[in-house]
């Protein structure tokens, strides 16, 4: 007994042992509570969710006729719309006129900050493809059961309707799961062709920061700034290459960014 | 004493957040964030990968939960699937053995006071245990006994039935039994 009693107490107290080790540190948790909170003020300042998307509407279709105000542009850029939404556009042309006007010298660092966007819409993407799967999945479980239900229930004791009802059901199973593989097989190419037009300006943007690092590279003022847009980029290039599932070779990134770490 | 595998309804909270109510982000934060912490740490064994995957869901979540509709499910199973698809997605990628950094992290386990040779070599034996479960095995013990789940919430998150979930458990519960009770 006392042995028994033992154990449970080792036992137990491993347990806690293992929650001690798998907790998350406080600094940790603090940083990322004050990240979390400070994203979401800034969703604060947006109007509840119906009424942005009908805003959405009608502003898509207001700025076809006043594009002089940039009203939409401002919009769509101050709340970082996402890939699907109707002002994307004009959060794209916003970008642009951003980069445009910059002084040369701002301009790599906002080129920056919009791969960045980019990633994160990538990301978005495949969040949002793994979801509506899960979501048909659950679907194609759920018309299932009631197609079955439902023939058990029209089912006699008869043995020649039982056979038949089995056939029917095999049959409505086979029909069931052969419609939702087409539908997850579109929403996989819808999605395919997305996250390779993102992938496509990702890879633009982050050319266009690496072509904009070479007049200054040679300025010891500027040095500083270029490692910094370096490290930013090696990071964004390592996460899209996990995104990607593959190794990417970027020669201009090797150049410019190696040789100002070989330098320093 | 709050008992840790009764699930709170986050349902009416998640509405607050979708308005932006900083109190309710603070509530879920509070909630769900060690909770799920624990999940990728016990999936993952590395505490910066964990770090910045739990990091990354908290972000996720302002941008999806206006997708998000109470009239159609339960907030937390939903989050819980966001969390778990994001898993998936990083071990498409990479895969990592569980509790592959124990030294990198032991500095987490004790006061610095404290002699922790015997707590480390105690916790080896455990995780040496946890790592020898499969996949599945270790995804369930790691969500009811470190992050609290109820075998509903289990039970919507991985699809199967609370009866052979519990099965499964007391599987894990019969390998592990020499160091760890519940």
């Amino acid at each position: 007994m006392i042995k028994f009693l033992k154990e449970r107490l080792t036992g137990r107290k491993n347990l806690l042992l293992l929650k001690k080790y798998t907790k998350p540190n406080k600094e940790f948790s603090n940083e990322s509570r004050s990240l979390f909170i400070s994203k979401l003020k800034k969703r604060r300042v947006m109007a509840p969710a119906p009424f942005r998307r009908a805003l959405g509407y009608s502003f898509a279709s207001l700025i076809l006729l006043s594009s002089l105000t940039g009203g939409a542009v401002v919009y769509a850029e101050k709340q970082d719309v996402a890939f699907n939404h109707p002002l994307y556009p004009m959060k794209r042309l916003g970008e642009n006129i951003q980069v445009k006007l910059a002084p040369a010298d701002k301009k790599p660092a906002i080129q920056d900050e919009i791969a960045r966007k980019r990633l994160t819409e990538i990301k978005q993407l495949i969040v949002e493809k793994d979801e509506k799967i899960n979501l048909i999945n659950s679907r194609e479980a759920a018309e299932v059961k009631r197609a079955v239900a439902e023939i058990n229930r029209a089912t006699t004791e008869n043995s020649e309707a039982i056979k038949q009802a089995e056939e029917q059901k095999k049959k409505t199973i086979e029909r069931i799961a052969e419609k939702h593989k087409k539908e997850i097989e579109e929403m996989e190419n819808e999605s395919k062709s997305k996250t390779e037009e993102l992938d496509h300006d990702f890879r633009q943007t982050v050319d266009s920061v690496l072509r904009a690092i070479e007049p200054s590279e040679k300025e010891s003022k500027n040095r500083e700034r270029t490692k910094d847009l370096c490290e930013s980029l090696r990071k964004k290039i390592r996460e899209h290459e996990e995104i990607s599932k593959r190794n990417e070779n970027w020669p201009d990134f090797k150049d410019k960014c190696e040789e100002v770490k070989k330098e320093d | 004493m709050e008992n840790p595998f009764i699930q709170k309804d986050f349902n009416k909270t998640a509405e607050k957040l979708k308005q932006g109510d900083q109190k309710a982000g603070e509530e879920i934060f509070n909630y769900f964030q060690p909770k799920i912490f624990r999940y990728f740490m016990v999936r993952l064994g590395n505490r910066d990968t964990a770090e910045d995957l739990s990091q990354d869901i908290f972000l996720k979540l302002i941008g999806k939960i206006d997708s998000f509709n109470a009239d159609l499910g339960n907030f937390s199973a939903w989050f819980w699937q966001i969390a778990r698809n994001s898993l998936i997605d990083y071990y498409r990628q990479k895969k990592t053995t569980a509790f592959a950094n124990l030294d990198a992290v032991s500095p987490y386990l004790v006061d610095e006071k404290q002699n922790r040779a015997p707590e480390k070599s105690r916790l080896e034996a455990v995780m040496k245990l946890v790592s020898e479960l499969n996949e599945e095995e270790q995804e369930i013990f790691s969500l009811r006994h470190l992050s609290g789940l109820s075998y509903k919430e289990l039970s919507r998150m991985t699809g199967k039935s609370e009866g052979s979930l519990r099965v499964s458990l007391h599987r894990i519960n019969q390998k592990i039994r020499k160091e760890i009770h519940d």
